[in-house]
């Protein structure tokens, strides 16, 4: 009786906090994913926002209440691996930057899903987006996403103009990010508006919902302000493709192979209010 | 004509003296604007005061959400699932889903089957649909399936406000064609009281149509209202106005509102826009009763008088951001927790302080 207490006495000593353990490591760590939400594989999501600029090198901006109301709704299905301002931020978006793929430096090649929320601008062949450092640009020549790291599937980003078709320069502008297979860029082809911070919630539940990306954005950016001017594009082997490719959702983005380089043959894209 | 009449006129007229891109025509009040032409700057009201609102719902939720499935998916409906995710009811089957939000007063329905089709019903820009006609077919769609919860009260009316296309294009790499085509269409209904519209996306009804006619979407937010006093408040005059949002976009920006004096009609895009700086441009201004919507406002606030604005800053090389948001119109600030603009200028007097927004920063 004494020797079964011996043997049993130090496991009963273990098995509340190994149970304890398990259902911890069940409900911490395998996929965060809610009732309602369709069923998916979760993505790595990165998010970088800026309000201010260094010496107000360009003016401050409400970002933060999208880009946290967009994390507290995904992260019920997704891996949230970071929220980063965007401090000396450009060379976290420069192909061929170590900081390009790391995580921890909030690269856009570290994770699956990227979004970005600050100021926007275009040039003939270049979009520019604001970073916090003086005057300090990260440009889409230099950019190439979707080759290396975690390979990027979607870049969304919250800022005027970047994704401007209207002038016929689209691609000679975003083409050298598309090069590198990411998916669908996500943005706006002329003004959008700070406020109105249910856009990051809307986006992202309709996503969870099983909705296209690019209509999921479309439409909560819209809804959010009707004088935004949101955007999405996608690239295809040709026509067809390229729009079966737009209504990508998140599983088929991650199922779905990257187009790189000269497989692409086709881009296409879809907004409101113009383009 | 009364003193407070004549005292807004005086002020209106002095208003557009100094601000001569201002069209007095359609100075008053928020027009019809659509995706063809850029809205002009409008602001003031029509009336010298307005009362106070209280917002509830029409019907609570459960109600609403059987009222529209009736409509919707009328016998013999295929066995739609509900399901109640957060803060709403959820109605869907494999085609359509419909989402009644909070208190019963905002709505989503999305039919995916149509939504499937409407790439395949692809028409010229120059064949879209007109306004006329998606004003038509939009209050057809809500006499039909939304009588039973859009109801309009005392004075009340439904106007149509915007047109919008959802575009698409697409580019050949290899030929360098490029093609755009109109896949659908938005018409936005707003709804005026005694003639005062109300402003900031409350009160909205967004239906989509596709190319052949069928909606493929409408998102509302439609509540009741009752004035909550019965003294109406004094609204301020277009100058006023102008300084409120002055004061608020440099406190946002915080830079002191003496370097943002200088008002000038621009030329540039809308032919009316303000110059409110160097570099920051007020593009639009409706004003009206302020009403954000369900999912953007604090439950418990009064509907005010309030102005809507849209500004754009133009930076280095080129770059630009978009402020959007809304200044109370009414002489006597009322509290409001969801509306910072009101809050900072309720604190006006003690000092300088920029507007954060209640969210959590970065690392």
């Amino acid at each position: 009786m004494t020797r079964t207490l011996s043997i049993f006495g130090p496991l009963k000593r273990w098995l509340f906090p190994m149970v304890v353990f398990v259902v911890g490591a069940l409900v911490l760590f395998v996929e965060p994913v809610g009732s309602h939400i369709f069923p998916h594989t979760p993505l790595h999501v990165g998010v970088r926002c800026q309000n201010d600029f260094q010496n107000n090198w360009a003016d401050t901006i409400d970002t933060y209440g999208m880009c946290t109301d967009f994390i507290d709704t995904i992260r019920g299905s997704e891996w949230v691996d970071f929220y980063f301002n965007l401090h000396g931020a450009s060379v976290a978006f420069a192909n061929g930057n170590a900081a390009e793929t790391c995580n921890p430096c909030g690269g856009a090649d570290s994770v699956d899903f990227f979004l970005m929320n600050s100021h926007g601008g275009v040039s003939e062949n270049d979009s520019a987006y604001a970073m916090w450092d003086f005057q300090s640009l990260a440009w889409s020549s230099a950019m190439r996403f979707g080759a290396t790291g975690q390979q990027l599937k979607v870049f969304a980003t919250y800022v005027c103009d970047t994704m401007q078709t209207s002038d016929g320069h689209f691609w000679d502008r975003m083409g050298p990010a598309f090069r590198g297979g990411v998916k669908i860029l996500l943005g706006a082809h002329d003004l959008v508006y700070d406020g109105n911070r249910q856009k990051g919630t809307e986006f992202a539940s309709r996503m969870q919902d099983g909705e296209p990306i690019g209509q999921a954005w479309n439409e909560a950016v819209w809804y959010a302000d009707n004088n935004n001017h949101p955007s999405a594009a996608a690239t295809g082997v040709d026509a067809n493709d390229c729009w079966n490719r737009l209504g990508m959702n998140l599983e088929s983005v991650q199922t779905t192979p990257p187009l790189r380089d000269r497989q692409m043959g086709y881009v296409c894209w879809v907004g409101w209010n113009g383009d | 004509m009364n003193s407070k009449e004549l005292w807004l006129a005086t002020g209106m007229l002095a208003a557009l003296a100094v601000f001569p891109g201002v069209d007095s025509v359609r100075g008053q009040e928020r027009a019809r604007s659509n995706g063809d032409s850029p809205s002009p700057i409008e602001y003031g009201f029509k009336r010298p005061s307005l009362p106070l609102l209280r917002r509830g719902a029409l019907k609570d939720v459960g109600s609403v959400s059987a009222a529209l499935v009736e409509k919707l998916c009328p016998a013999p409906c295929r066995h739609p699932a509900a399901d109640t995710p957060g803060n709403m009811i959820e109605v869907a089957t494999e085609s359509w889903s419909l989402q009644v939000l909070g208190d019963g007063s905002a709505v989503r329905f999305r039919d995916v089957e149509v939504s499937k089709r409407a790439h395949r019903l692809a028409k010229s820009y120059s064949d879209r649909a007109s306004a006329a006609a998606l004003e038509s077919e939009g209050r057809k769609f809500i006499e039909a399936r939304l009588a039973s919860v859009i109801i309009l009260g005392p004075g009340e009316e439904l106007v149509p406000v915007r047109t919008e296309y959802r575009i698409e294009g697409g580019h050949n790499l290899k030929t360098h064609e490029t093609v755009r085509s109109v896949t659908a269409s938005h018409i936005v209904f707003g709804r005026t009281i005694r003639g005062t519209p109300v402003v900031g996306g409350g009160s909205t009804i967004v239906l989509t149509f596709a190319n052949d006619g069928s909606v493929e979407s409408f998102q509302y937010d439609w509540p009741k209202y009752e004035e909550a006093m019965s003294t109406p408040r004094d609204v301020v005059g277009g100058q006023e106005i102008l300084r409120r949002v002055e004061k608020v976009i440099s406190m946002r920006v915080g830079i002191p509102s003496g370097n943002l004096t200088e008002r000038k009609s621009r030329g540039e895009g809308a032919a009316t826009a303000i110059e409110l700086s160097k570099n920051m441009t007020l593009q639009k201004l409706e004003c009206g009763y302020y009403d954000p919507g369900y999912v953007a406002r604090v439950p418990e606030a009064a509907v005010q008088a309030g102005c809507v604005y849209h500004a754009v800053s133009r930076g280095e090389h080129g770059i630009r951001a978009g402020f959007a948001g809304a200044v109370p119109g009414a002489v006597q600030i009322e509290a409001d927790a969801g509306w910072p603009e009101a809050g900072a200028l309720r604190r006006v007097g003690s000092g300088l302080e920029q507007i954060v927004p209640q969210s959590s920063r970065p690392d």
